[in-house]
């Protein structure tokens, strides 16, 4: 069956219509909010001046101000820091942003004093009942285990003392992990992210040891016993999609087969040695394997069967909560990265990077922060300000638009748009996935 | 003024549209004071249901003395009747209060008292407040009705300084208690916090559990002028526009234009016969309380008076009705047949007012039912009056309106009028009394789809012309045009109510002998119409000019004479003298 493709890009970025098979639906883009709209109401709207195009949609009820204005936040505390515990790296994975684990400096892991600033840090800004995380990030963090135990440790006892919650993560090639590791991670309630490009070859072209061998069948051997111990704890896989493994129906098939938590993909879009960047014909490629993940998962809500396609998941909670955002991500904003010698980044990716410097742990954020804010809201972008997708995207990942810019546009917004008549089809099919009580329970 | 975007119905999806789309009805925020509270009950809550909870941990229901007892029924069992016992989470008894009453009552509802209250029927025996003590029984024992318990217990006060005790009684099924009383102690609820809601200890529900629902069992009852749920009395049968005549009319004017009674029983075909003149009389054939609730989606929708079925078609356009060819045409017949018109109906319905009789002298020994008809008619035919007197504003407003500084007031009466089916036949105007022929002839000028129905049909026609004419002047043709369905109405009423005062000898008992009197007997009256000529062209004239405040004033002035005009033509008429309100009467 061939459709004509949808017009994702047109009408000035204040509406994006799209077709289900219940109908003609909208998203009004201000304040996401999704409608069903009669048929013909597209080509009614395309046939409006801006006057009247602004009447109907002030007629939707929102209220005289946007639902996001122009300004930064102001004096955001830091909520969530990323440590780079071990600035190093047993894998030579073929695109990586911290080339090869060192960001480009000298190897090197994190000493105590840093660490501890971090978690003081995170402390002092914090008041009671307030939810703080920490990520440890690498390089492969586990190269550094004893500081990440004593910095949970620690973290868990001042957060405790001073009424707080915590939340922890780790992000691991998964080669080091050892039994206790597990045991740790489930006593602190971790959610563990693996790195896994594919299955087995697929897996291996892209994350091979620094001799050259494979990693996939070491990591398996050592990530199983996690699974089957997780309760507190979340194992999650993560795959970077390059040309190199585009079969992702069957890799999220065998994830959640083997009892991941959650499984996701995202795709390479910069690399520093430019090595697998995903091009144009390689984004659309991965936009029709991602919508065949997206038919899976549908179909798995529908049979009311758990399928965790985080992706996809991420993406129906947040169309149907009407997310609206001016920054793709809380980095520079309440989410910073910390290198080994204690600089503080705005995310884990900008690590040793003077584009996205901002201070030290022990200082806290410099003016530069407020710079970086002012400058990467999603109405400064000037691509952005009249896609129908800027509050659902953001505007990009801060670290590949400043490295690449904006290649993979079409490719969010066709992502977002098969999203939104998914959220329509579940939300007919199964309103109880959203939480809503189905009709026949309330009779 | 560019058009604006059609409204396109859309349905809010996702929480943000949903939060964000205003939905009709009542802000969150409104409050009890600002909306429809009452106890008839009112539309938002009713405000008895507070009293229910009046004292921490009961709940009462107002029970009220039965209107037709079965015999078989338990006796007295009208009063406070203690529903159940709700202490769990009543807000005012936490389990962990330091007060001493909170903690009795607490330790009575979970001990004894409570397992006691939980068997047989018990009902409020007396409360006490200060030294007044208020016994819920007449001297014979004889228990109140629950609303008139529920006054009392809406006399009491909430507040830490006013305590209040009372005592609960069991009655037997014979009405008779038997066993001994229970007495707690404890305070008044206060039904609102500082900020105005409602206190927690009301259920979801539990204030608007008592309203009526405009569709449910008593909906039968509910009266045409009971503004938040009525519903028609009469109404006219459906007609299939197709099957209308060529003139407009119906092919079978009977069946369209019998006044049915809409709650009838017998929806056939077979039932649409006319209704009776009282609700009393229709009674038997309407459907039944408990019918209302399966049948109510059988009830038409009424649209100007008529059941429709599956599909309205508003405005059905009379046949043949064009549009003035020009303004100017349409203005000129405005000017000298339309405007006089109004003014000679006005005339002669006024003076046929004049010759109904005085209720108050009605020969009701003869008659018992002739005051009440005459009141009626009496009532109905100023109406009407005045409605031809609104016309004669409003196509004199439409002359403005078109003609600007052109405009000069019309306010002479015409000497024919035209009317009937059709192309209709020219009559002389003339001032008669409201006999059986006359009656006859106002149906006949007033019917809809007649001659003079479909001349302002035309200027409907015409005004509707968005690109060509200002809205307002449209809907003021408009209302011209559909009052003259509510003039027949009323003229075939007063046709079917006196009809039978006609006996064919004599003058009917609801006139009385009126003539045309000459200008020199009625110099005073005509005068005063002069007077009210005078004032309404300035009236007009200011008016046109935008002069409102002017235009006010003579207006009042107008009214002022008109007042004295009817009384002077009561008078006249008591002496059998009618108003010449023209010269060239033709007796």
């Amino acid at each position: 069956m061939t459709q004509a493709p949808p017009d994702l890009r047109g009408l000035a970025g204040a509406a994006h219509f799209f077709d289900t098979q219940h109908g003609q639906h909208m998203l009004a883009v201000d304040g996401s909010r999704v409608f069903d709209v009669p048929p013909g109401s597209a080509a009614a709207w395309s046939g409006w001046d801006a006057a009247q195009q602004a009447a109907f949609l002030s007629g939707l009820g929102a209220g005289d101000a946007p639902y996001i204005d122009d300004a930064p936040p102001q004096d955001m505390p830091v909520r969530s820091l990323s440590l780079a515990v071990a600035q190093k790296c047993n894998l030579a994975c073929t695109y990586c942003y911290a080339s090869g684990g060192d960001f480009g400096a000298p190897a090197r892991n994190m000493p105590w004093a840093v660490a501890k600033a971090s978690v003081d840090r995170l402390i002092a800004e914090a008041e009671p009942g307030v939810r703080i995380n920490l990520a440890y990030l690498g390089g492969e963090p586990l190269i550094n285990r004893d500081l990440i135990r004593r910095t949970t440790e620690y973290a868990t006892q001042q957060a405790q003392a001073k009424g707080v919650r915590t939340g922890f993560s780790i992000t691991t090639n998964g080669t080091l992990l050892r039994s206790e590791d597990g045991e740790f991670f489930e006593q602190h309630g971790f959610a563990v992210t693996i790195s896994l490009d594919g299955i087995g070859a697929a897996h291996d072209r892209l994350r091979p040891y620094r001799g050259g061998r494979g990693s996939f069948d070491v990591i398996l051997k050592r990530v199983e016993p996690l699974l089957a111990r997780q309760k507190r704890m979340q194992v999650g896989a993560r795959v970077t999609v390059t040309p190199q493994n585009m079969d992702l129906p069957e890799t999220l098939d065998r994830f959640v087969a083997m009892g991941f938590h959650s499984v996701g993909f995202s795709p390479m879009l910069t690399a520093p040695n430019g090595q697998h960047e995903l091009d144009k014909p390689g984004l659309d490629q991965m936009l029709a394997q991602m919508i065949r993940c997206g038919q899976a998962f549908e179909a798995a809500v529908i049979a009311g069967r758990r399928y965790p396609f985080s992706n996809m998941s991420a993406a129906m909670h947040e169309i149907h909560r009407g997310t609206h955002r001016p920054y793709p991500c809380g980095a520079g904003a309440g989410y910073f990265g910390v290198s080994a010698d204690g600089g503080l980044f705005a995310c884990h990716r900008f690590v040793e990077d003077a584009d996205g410097a901002m201070g030290t742990v022990t200082d806290g954020p410099d003016p530069r922060r407020e710079a970086w804010l002012s400058d990467r809201h999603v109405h400064r972008q000037p691509p952005c300000t009249t896609c129908w997708a800027r509050y659902l995207c953001g505007g990009g990942c801060h670290h590949e638009v400043i490295h690449r810019g904006r290649p993979a546009c079409d490719y969010i917004r066709g992502w977002l748009h098969y999203c939104l008549q998914a959220y329509i089809r579940l939300s007919e099919a199964r309103p109880d996935y959203f939480g809503a009580v189905p009709a026949a329970a309330q009779a | 003024m560019p058009d604006q975007p059609k409204p396109i119905r859309v349905k809010p999806r996702n929480l943000t549209a949903r939060a964000a789309y205003r939905v009709p009805g009542n802000p969150a925020n409104t409050r009890l004071d600002g909306s429809v509270g009452n106890c008839f009950p009112g539309l938002e809550m009713d405000v008895r249901d507070l009293d229910r909870r009046f004292f921490p941990g009961l709940v009462f229901n107002a029970v009220r003395v039965p209107l037709n007892p079965v015999p078989e029924a338990p006796k007295n069992t009208q009063g406070f009747h203690l529903v159940f016992v709700d202490y769990m989470y009543d807000p005012m008894l936490p389990d962990d209060s330091s007060e001493d009453w909170v903690q009795t009552l607490l330790s009575a509802y979970r001990g004894d008292i409570g397992t006691k209250l939980g068997t047989g029927r018990w009902f409020l025996s007396w409360v006490q407040q200060g030294e007044r003590r208020i016994d819920m029984h007449d001297e014979d024992g004889t228990p109140y009705d629950g609303m008139m318990v529920w006054r009392f217990i809406r006399s009491l006060e909430a507040g830490s300084d006013n305590p209040v005790s009372l005592a609960l009684v069991r009655r037997n099924h014979e009405g008779i208690v038997d066993t001994e009383p229970v007495e707690l102690h404890g305070y008044r609820r206060r039904y609102r916090t500082e900020a105005g809601v409602f206190s927690d200890a009301y259920d979801p529900g539990e204030l608007t559990q008592s309203l009526c629902n405009p569709w449910s069992h008593d909906f039968r009852d509910c009266g045409c002028h009971y503004w938040p749920s009525n519903h028609p009395d009469v109404v006219m049968a459906e007609t299939d526009p197709a099957h209308a005549l060529p003139t407009g009319q119906s092919y079978n004017p009977i069946k369209a234009e019998t006044y049915l009674d809409w709650l009838r029983s017998d929806r056939s075909p077979a039932g649409n016969v006319a209704a009776f003149n009282t609700v009393e009389q229709n009674r038997p054939f309407q459907i039944d309380h408990y019918q209302v609730n399966q049948m109510w989606s059988d009830l038409p929708i009424v649209v100007e008076g008529r059941e429709t079925g599956e599909v309205y078609e508003a405005d059905i356009d009379l046949p043949d009705v064009l549009p003035y060819p020009s303004t100017a045409e349409m203005i000129a017949d405005l000017r000298t047949r339309l405007a006089p018109m109004e003014m000679t109906l006005s005339l002669q319905y006024l003076y046929a007012y004049f010759t109904l009789a005085d209720p108050e002298t009605a020969d009701t020994a003869r008659w018992p039912t002739l005051k009440d008809d005459l009141i009626f008619a009496r009532r109905a035919l100023i109406e009407v009056a005045i409605g031809e007197m609104t016309h004669m504003r409003c196509a004199n407003q439409l002359l403005w309106e078109l003609q600007g500084k052109d405009y000069k007031p019309v306010l002479t009466p015409a000497k024919t009028l035209r009317f009937g089916p059709g192309p209709g036949k020219v009559y002389p105007r003339s001032l008669r009394p409201l006999t059986t022929e006359a009656i006859d002839d106002f149906i006949e000028i007033e019917r809809p789809g007649g001659y003079i129905d479909r001349a302002y049909a035309r200027c409907v026609a015409t005004l509707e012309q968005r690109d060509l004419y200002e809205r307002h002047l449209y809907t003021l043709a408009v209302r011209i045009d559909t009052d003259g369905d509510e003039h027949y109405l009323r003229f075939r009423q007063m046709k079917e109510v006196l009809a039978k005062y006609n006996t064919g000898e004599g003058l009917p008992a609801y006139l009385r002998p009126v003539e045309v009197g000459t200008e020199e007997q009625a110099r005073h009256a005509l005068d005063i119409f002069d007077n009210v000529k005078e004032g309404l062209h300035d009236a007009y004239v200011s008016e046109a000019g935008k002069d409102y405040p002017e235009a006010q004033d003579y207006l009042s002035q107008v009214r002022a004479e008109m007042k004295i005009l009817r009384d002077e033509g009561e008078k006249l008429a008591a002496d059998q003298i009618g108003i010449p309100f023209w010269p060239d009467h033709d007796p």
